[in-house]
């Protein structure tokens, strides 16, 4: 432990990691303002997953049955579970690098153009809304018995995929844009203009320079982008039911079903999986940005 | 030493409070129309004078949870079949013969072993039953000298076959006038008119895999319906058009059986729907019924409204306007009148945000001793109603509509009959949780 005396405070104790390079510095009377939220943390996610995990060893009915691991083996031999986790993983990773790449651009354009950056409201304006306001006007505009859908008469299985592909982008590329417009205008300016001096082109600074710099904001931007990727059950149960399409069965439709079905400890078992492997992508990224963070310094 | 002795005291008769016996028996419900039983309420507040009834209103979502939870706080459950054969199977349902002392059907009820029997226990009793049905407009048939052989089980075969000779020009103008059926339009799926999903509806309701219907049914669907029999409402004209054979649904036929329902044209009769397989006769329609719940705070006070359900009091008694809830086997001596008694319908008030209807003895209503319909048509009713099969999936409505979306792909032939067998085979079997 060391002391560091910030302006003209003495501070009598600092918490430091022992890497240089998480230096975290925080007076550890600070901390108690982390309790409260921390306290919620733990009484609204950390024990009712707790009591989920505990739930999924449990059998199926009213009677307290220690299951073991039957729902776990019954899941990986259960083609629907292992349809939905493809499906759910098939639709988030595209849609979500969409969004992040399109939020990119935005920020960009919004960066280099900077008396339209209050276009921003507009593209933020879907994250506002509630979610049965949007999928009400979705359904109207690009439902089954909307005027595109009359004319067009698409494949339904696709249109409903392309559909909710569509508003998720609708729905998350403002927020992505405004996390990069955020770390843009923290960057540097100096560095640009050097690199601009240098001879380097909008396209070299734009990849070589700024989005490394972003890395941090990547993250953020992905980690969100996956959060709500996962909640777009929530849209496509109210416009498509509890039985959509094959291709857009996820995760949570098959809990949404086990539900029904008062299926508790099969349900728990499916949600505790997919959450595990959710935290594993998660902490893969996680560990990969870092890496490239460490090899930058 | 005396205040704490004070405290003592005050503390027991606290205690002695909350654990005071509350005289009311609290039913779960989905649906407000399940908290409207008259004949059993007055039946059993005949028994147990100074009990009340409580109905608790939950979503099924609600509800589902709570039983999770074991927080229903309530004794009974009202609900459609679906959800009590969920919770049947799943064990939070007192058997009838444990709670209530029922080890047989009873035979003063109508006759739904089959349903609510399991390993040949009781575990639930009827409140509620509509089924499908048709009319059969005699006017029509007679203008075209078609009548109808009786109230016989047919098949969709014959059904089609029968669709093949409409539509017909009674009236010699050179343009059709009588028709078989209507057809159906949906208006969630465009360009979907003027076809009849019947035959397809109950075979969903009855079965769990599809792969019967592509061998056997497909064809005889395909042309029917494509049929030219079918009138397109769109195109109707009044007083030129009718249909001989129109549908109703979740209703109980008593009246088209005796007869005395007349419209513009002429006098409906009753016909069964038609079938897929004469040997295997069930008529789709919905139930609902009352079961104990395995954690019911009063059991005995549930056991006593369940065995008032099958009571002649309860029995001898129908709710004006309402034959859905006739579950007797004999024809009830006594009505309870619609209008006048309308001030008796629930009112729910919101305590801890759940809906709640609590009821009590001393309501004064209005009954006549009459029945409406005549014995045959109740006896012909009732044997008609104890044909019933009921569709064993919750979530129906996001069901029927993601299968009328594949069958409308099929319809329109963006998939071929191979993609529709795969597609409804997926429906049903995440329906059902088959692997």
């Amino acid at each position: 432990m060391e002391l560091r005396r910030t302006g003209n405070k003495k501070l009598k104790l600092n918490m430091m990691t022992n890497t240089a390079r998480n230096k975290l510095i925080y007076p550890a009377r600070d901390m108690r303002w982390f309790i409260p939220g921390f306290l919620g943390w733990l009484l609204l996610y950390a024990v009712p997953f707790v009591l989920s995990l505990a739930t999924s060893f449990m059998a199926n009915s009213a009677e307290i049955r220690f299951a073991g691991l039957d729902h776990y083996r019954y899941l990986f031999g259960d083609p629907y579970y292992l349809m939905s986790v493809k499906n759910s993983a098939l639709f988030l990773f595209p849609v979500v690098l969409a969004v992040m790449i399109l939020g990119i651009l935005t920020a960009q354009f919004l960066f280099v153009v900077p008396r339209l950056r209050g276009l921003l409201a507009v593209f933020l304006l879907p994250l506002f809304l509630p979610a049965p306001s949007i999928t009400a006007i979705w359904n109207a505009m690009v439902g089954s018995g909307s005027l595109i859908a009359r004319l067009l008469q698409p494949r339904d299985e696709q249109w409903k995929y392309l559909s909710l592909f569509l508003l998720f982008i609708w729905k998350n590329t403002g927020i992505a844009a405004a996390l990069y417009l955020t770390g843009m205008k923290a960057l540097d300016s100096a560095v640009l203009d050097a690199a601009r001096v240098d001879g380097a082109n909008g396209r070299t600074v734009f990849f070589r320079i700024e989005l490394p710099q972003l890395r941090n904001i990547t993250l953020v931007a992905l980690l969100y982008l996956m959060m709500n990727g996962v909640r777009v059950f929530r849209e496509s149960y109210m416009l498509f039911g509890a039985y959509p399409p094959p291709n857009l069965f996820f995760v949570q439709h098959y809990i949404n079903l086990g539900f029904a079905r008062l299926d508790f400890g099969l349900l728990s078992a499916a949600g505790t999986v997919f959450s595990l492997l959710l935290l594993l992508v998660f902490a893969l990224l996680w560990k990969q940005l870092r890496r490239r963070e460490e090899d930058a310094a | 030493m005396k205040k704490w002795i004070a405290l003592l005291i005050c503390m027991i008769a606290m205690i002695s409070v909350a654990c005071a016996e509350e005289n009311v028996l609290r039913i779960a419900i989905t649906t407000e129309e399940d908290a409207i039983n008259w004949p059993t309420e007055e039946a059993f507040f005949l028994e147990c004078p100074d009990m009340e009834i409580e109905y608790i209103l939950y979503s099924e979502e609600q509800l589902n949870a709570r039983i999770q939870a074991g927080t229903t706080g309530a004794d009974l459950v009202i609900l459609p079949y679906q959800n009590l054969a969920v919770l049947e199977e799943k064990g939070y349902l007192t058997y009838l013969d444990d709670a209530a002392g029922l080890t047989e059907y009873p035979k003063q009820i109508i006759d739904l072993s089959s349903l609510l029997e399991k390993n040949g226990r009781l575990f639930a009793l009827p409140v509620s039953i509509g089924q499908d049905f048709r009319c059969w407009d005699e006017s029509a048939g007679d203008a075209i000298g078609l009548t109808w052989p009786g109230s016989e089980a047919w098949t969709w075969k014959e059904c089609a076959r029968l669709a093949e000779e409409f539509p017909k020009d009674t009236d010699n103008d050179g343009s059709p006038d009588i028709w078989f059926m209507t057809g159906v339009k949906y208006l969630t799926l465009p360009a979907f008119e003027n076809v009849n999903t019947g035959m397809f509806e109950e075979y969903l309701k009855t079965h769990t895999d599809f792969s019967l219907f592509m061998e056997q049914y497909l064809d005889i669907f395909r042309s029917f319906m494509h049929c030219d029999g079918l009138l397109d409402m769109d195109h109707f004209i009044y007083d030129h058009d009718c249909v001989l054979l129109s549908s109703c649904t979740n209703d109980n036929p008593m009246s088209l059986i005796d007869r005395t329902v007349e419209n513009e044209t002429g006098i409906l009769l009753f016909l069964p729907p038609p079938v897929l397989d004469k040997n295997d006769v069930k008529y789709p329609g919905y139930l609902s019924g009352c079961a104990v719940l395995k954690d019911a705070k009063a059991p005995d006070k549930a056991a006593a409204y369940v065995q008032t359900m099958i009571s002649e009091e309860a029995l001898d008694s129908w709710m004006f306007g309402d034959a859905t809830k006739l579950i007797s086997a004999k024809v009830p001596g006594r009505s309870y009148s619609n209008m006048p008694n309308e001030k008796y319908l629930p009112v729910f008030e919101f305590i801890d945000g759940i809906p709640v209807f609590r009821l009590g003895a001393g309501r004064e209503f209005e009954i006549t001793d009459e029945f409406e319909y005549s014995e045959e048509a109740f006896n012909e009713a009732q044997k008609y109603r104890s044909l019933l099969t009921v569709d064993s999936r919750s979530y129906e409505r996001d069901f029927y509509r993601e299968a009328y979306s594949v069958l409308h792909e099929w319809y329109l032939g963006h998939i071929d009959d191979n993609s529709f067998a795969e597609r409804m085979n997926y429906l049903l079997g995440i329906a059902a949780n088959r692997k």
